[in-house]
């Protein structure tokens, strides 16, 4: 027990480390140890044994018998996840291609290290000498490999978990730039960022989290641009789960992020490898959850929330007014209704009067008060919304028919609301879901818009400016991995405010956000488009150097 | 709250909220009543103090880097004197800003909310400012970093936007007042100015003093020009003789202005300024008076007496509560010698003095 076990030339050497904090290693090629450890016998027939009756009462496990020459083999793995045709390739390679003589002639004890070097076509494999750990491996979509005579057996990749392809995002789709998405499988995520960030020093380490899951999560930052502290403190506490399974990202969110009560997310899932490219870029780490199709992305801060990934496939003219828009969108989104209702009920002569008399005549045949009726339209809305998630799609038309002619139309027509309030949860509601791609943030401004209200039916304008204050303090404490929430508004970075309010040329947001990046701060060296002579003759070519620069 | 640090920035910006909050809105009415069309002059002379107490604060928290004013004033005169002057400084946080609060409420009562009772209001603004202060300095002066542009904004909008009634001629002439009157009045607005003796509370908080003098310098003058250029536009539109009379004139303005048929009835803005300036600055004595408690009682940690302190605060202000006369009489009569003559220019200056002839502190003044 304890020991420190060195398995020889083309293998991975395998740490034991014991404690529950290390219980499972990390790092790129790490596998997880568990606590017993039994050895493989030379017994085949005493290791079939101990797996058959660890299987027991389970039917979806293969064992597959076979023999190489006279030596009797053992392959497991658990049906559905490994991949038909390289299994094929397998059993072909062995039982057909091996040499039963010079097989005979190679030592027993070697036999399994002369199979693995001559006659597996597997781009990874992994000897084992713990029968405890092979047992793991088997139920983590492995194929295991057991001979007879040999104190060791092989772990061969031929995953193959069944997954959807990549499609077109649903919850972040633009109208320019990319347009994959994550799907349900880790190593495709992985391979779709490291399509996009050919980078030596793009890192990615690997943990084993839900006792009962055995999932794999992968963290990847690159090594230079993420704060080293950041990445050690991510690691801890990765470290630090101990849970039962795990299959989403946001399941491991609540135990990754500041230990804070709040519902501003604190991180940010994507689904889009571009945004985590990017991300990873400014001195983010990224952590991916194997049957998850989005990603986390961290530390955030407020503003990120903001920013649509389209922002950078267009002209910054463009992208800076759309910007624009969906702070405004805030704005009406948060305190629309609240608004409303404040004015109407308590500062009526803020109305200019040519208004006030068309408010008036409209709320004049409304029984409620102006906050019950912004409640009621609002809890019909959210309902619908709602609604709209769960409802299977055949009947979907038929709410949408429910909500605009009967809730909308016919309510007005009942008298029991006004037409403007009607507008303005129309109004809310488009601006809620257009100000952020992210559809946590949107939910949180949906909760934002209800505090609003109620302390403008309370207060007016003083108690929805108190609830301003509250939020405001709230999210100045609030820290996202060290990083103040609402940076680099408060506390103010004027370099980094090339990407907030507006959207900067690419030329002038020349440096990543020194709030999150480590080191390195320099993103971008290439001249501005007509300030070198050079780009006198051809500008076309300092731009296009300057946009490959960037990546 | 212990750790919260604060950057040259964040204390220029902070210094400058507590200082426009109230004076924009109450100097105007009352140097205008004192000394009519020149009230504008006494908003620079005012400067003057302010610079001056800059001066004296700085120097004494160079001596002492990493001590408050009420940590320090002990050290300068001995233990039981310096308590009890400790004391009064404590008292004099929360006198005045509980009437800040008081004032916040009789503003909102007057203005927006008149049939709410002043008490609800202090109530709920002292426990939002609670909330804040709890979460230490730095939070506040990070929302403040928010508010200086939306108070910077809205001062040039209420000042310049009604323009078409806007007279310079009713400037002239100029200089009619003595010297000596235009210099007390100056103590007016100055003592608002010295209000930035605070900075003594704050400088131990700051992670370098480097340049404090020249920001705090900045903001004061800077101060001074937002208060003329208030006093001068509200002299311009209403004349010297209605001007001492209205309550609040800043807000009168913000009535007058209509432009383009849009922009009407902009008083909501002077009332979000006045909210959120308001806010900073009750938020600033708040943890100036938590500060100074907890340093008489010898305390290390600062949470422990913010809930009694703001239970003082909030009964202080409640009975605080006057009209809108009475607070105009306080303001011309007991604010300069309460304010700049002792507490905030004239004590402060008597500790420098015995502190460099004991020769206390370890740095150079």
């Amino acid at each position: 027990m304890g020991r420190q076990v060195f398995l020889g030339k083309g293998v991975y050497p395998i740490r034991y480390r014991r404690g529950p904090k290390e219980r499972y290693n990390s790092g790129p090629e790490q596998v997880p140890y568990p606590h017993e450890f039994l050895e493989i016998s030379p017994d085949l027939a005493e290791n079939e044994k101990f797996l058959r009756q660890e299987f027991e009462k389970t039917t979806d496990i293969v064992f597959r018998e076979f023999y190489m020459g006279e030596i009797r083999c053992l392959a497991v793995w658990v049906d559905g996840l490994i991949n038909n045709r390289v299994s094929h390739d397998l059993f072909r390679a062995l039982m057909l291609d091996v040499e039963p003589d010079r097989f005979k002639k190679v030592p027993a004890a070697e036999r399994l290290d002369w199979i693995n070097k001559h006659h597996l076509p597997f781009y990874a494999t992994l000897r084992v000498i713990d029968m405890i750990e092979m047992r793991r491996w088997i139920v983590m979509h492995k194929l295991v490999l057991l001979m007879d005579g040999s104190t060791s057996g092989l772990v061969l990749d031929a995953e193959a978990t069944p997954m959807r392809g990549i499609s077109e995002p649903t919850l972040e789709s633009v109208v320019s730039g990319p347009r994959d998405a994550f799907v349900e499988s880790l190593r495709l995520n992985t391979a779709l960022i490291r399509a996009r960030l050919g980078d030596v020093k793009l890192k990615s380490e690997n943990f084993i989290l839900g006792r009962r899951s055995n999932t794999l999560v992968t963290v990847m930052y690159v090594e230079d641009l993420a704060r080293p502290e950041v990445v050690e403190e991510v690691r801890s506490r990765i470290g630090r789960i101990d849970t039962d399974a795990v299959w989403d990202v946001y399941q491991i969110k609540e135990f990754v992020h500041d230990r804070q009560l709040t519902f501003f997310p604190l991180m940010k899932e994507t689904e889009r490898p571009d945004k985590v490219a990017a991300d990873l870029l400014e001195g983010r780490f990224a952590i991916i959850v194997d049957g998850s199709p989005q990603v986390l992305t961290a530390p955030s801060v407020m503003v990120e929330f903001f920013q649509s990934a389209e922002d950078y496939y267009l002209n910054p003219i463009l992208s800076t007014g759309l910007r624009i828009l969906r702070y405004l969108g805030l704005f009406i989104a948060c305190t629309g209704l609240g608004l409303y209702v404040a004015v109407t009920t308590f500062h009526q002569e803020m109305i200019p009067i040519p208004l006030i008399f068309s408010v008036a005549g409209t709320r004049e045949t409304v029984p409620f008060p102006a906050v019950i009726e912004a409640l009621f339209m609002l809890v019909i809305f959210e309902l619908l919304v709602e609604a709209g998630i769960r409802l299977p799609r055949v009947v979907g038309g038929a709410v949408n028919i429910v909500g605009a002619l009967i809730i909308g139309q016919a309510s007005v027509q009942a008298g029991i609301v006004s037409p403007i309030l009607v507008i303005l949860i129309a109004a809310t509601a488009i601006a809620n879901f257009a100000v952020s791609s992210n559809y946590l943030f949107a939910s949180v401004l949906r909760f934002i818009r209800l505090l609003f209200l109620i302390a403008g039916a309370s207060l007016g304008l003083y108690g929805m400016s108190l609830v301003l204050l509250c939020l405001l303090i709230h999210m100045t404490s609030l820290k996202s991995f060290g990083v103040p929430y609402l940076t680099p508004l408060a506390p103010r970075l004027p370099v980094a405010m090339t990407d907030v309010l507006y959207r900067a040329p690419k030329w002038q947001m020349s440096s990543r956000p020194n709030y999150i990046t480590g080191n390195d701060l320099t993103r971008d060296n290439s001249q501005p488009p007509g300030d070198t002579p050079e780009s006198e003759t051809s500008p076309d070519a300092v731009k296009n150097e300057g946009d490959l620069a960037d990546g | 709250m212990d750790n919260g640090k604060i950057s040259q920035r964040q204390l220029a910006y902070l210094f400058f909220t507590v200082l426009v909050a109230t004076v924009v809105f109450y100097n105007p009415q009352i140097a205008v009543g004192t000394v009519g069309r020149d009230a504008w002059i006494t908003a620079m002379l005012g400067s003057i103090w302010g610079l001056l107490v800059v001066v004296v604060i700085v120097a004494l928290g160079r001596r002492f880097p990493d001590k408050t004013l009420t940590g320090y004033i002990p050290q300068i005169i001995g233990k039981p004197l310096g308590l009890v002057l400790s004391l009064l400084y404590t008292v004099w946080f929360l006198f005045i800003g509980a009437g800040i609060t008081a004032q916040f409420a009789l503003f909102i009562n007057t203005t927006i909310m008149p049939d709410t009772p002043s008490l609800a209001l202090i109530i709920t603004f002292m426990a939002v400012a609670f909330y804040a202060v709890s979460h230490g300095l730095e939070v506040f002066a990070r929302i403040n970093e928010l508010f200086v542009w939306v108070i910077v904004i809205a001062i040039l909008i209420v000042v310049t936007l009604p323009y078409e009634l806007i007279d310079l001629r009713r400037l002239l002439p100029v200089g009619q007042t003595s010297i000596g009157n235009l210099v007390a009045t100056s103590l007016i607005a100055g003592s608002w100015r010295g209000e930035v003796f605070l900075a003594g509370m704050f400088l131990p908080a700051l992670i370098t003093m480097k340049n404090t003098t020249r920001n705090l310098t900045i903001t004061v003058f800077l101060i001074g020009f937002v208060l003329m250029a208030v006093e001068v536009s509200t002299i311009a539109v209403f004349g010297s003789h209605i001007v001492g009379d209205i309550e609040l004139p800043a807000f009168s303005l913000a009535r007058m202005i209509s432009t383009a048929r849009v922009l009407d009835r902009l008083e909501a803005l002077v009332v979000a300024v006045w909210v959120s300036a308001t806010f900073i600055k009750v938020c600033a004595f708040l943890y100036c008076a938590n500060r100074a408690a907890t340093d008489i009682m010898g305390f290390q940690e600062h949470r422990l007496l913010l809930a009694p302190i703001t239970l003082m605060f909030t009964a202080t202000a409640h009975n605080q509560t006057i009209n809108p006369s009475q607070l105009v009489d306080f303001l011309t009569i007991t604010w300069p010698g309460y304010g700049l003559l002792s507490f905030q220019l004239v004590i402060p200056l008597i500790l420098l003095i015995i502190a460099s002839l004991r020769g206390k502190g370890e740095g150079k003044a």
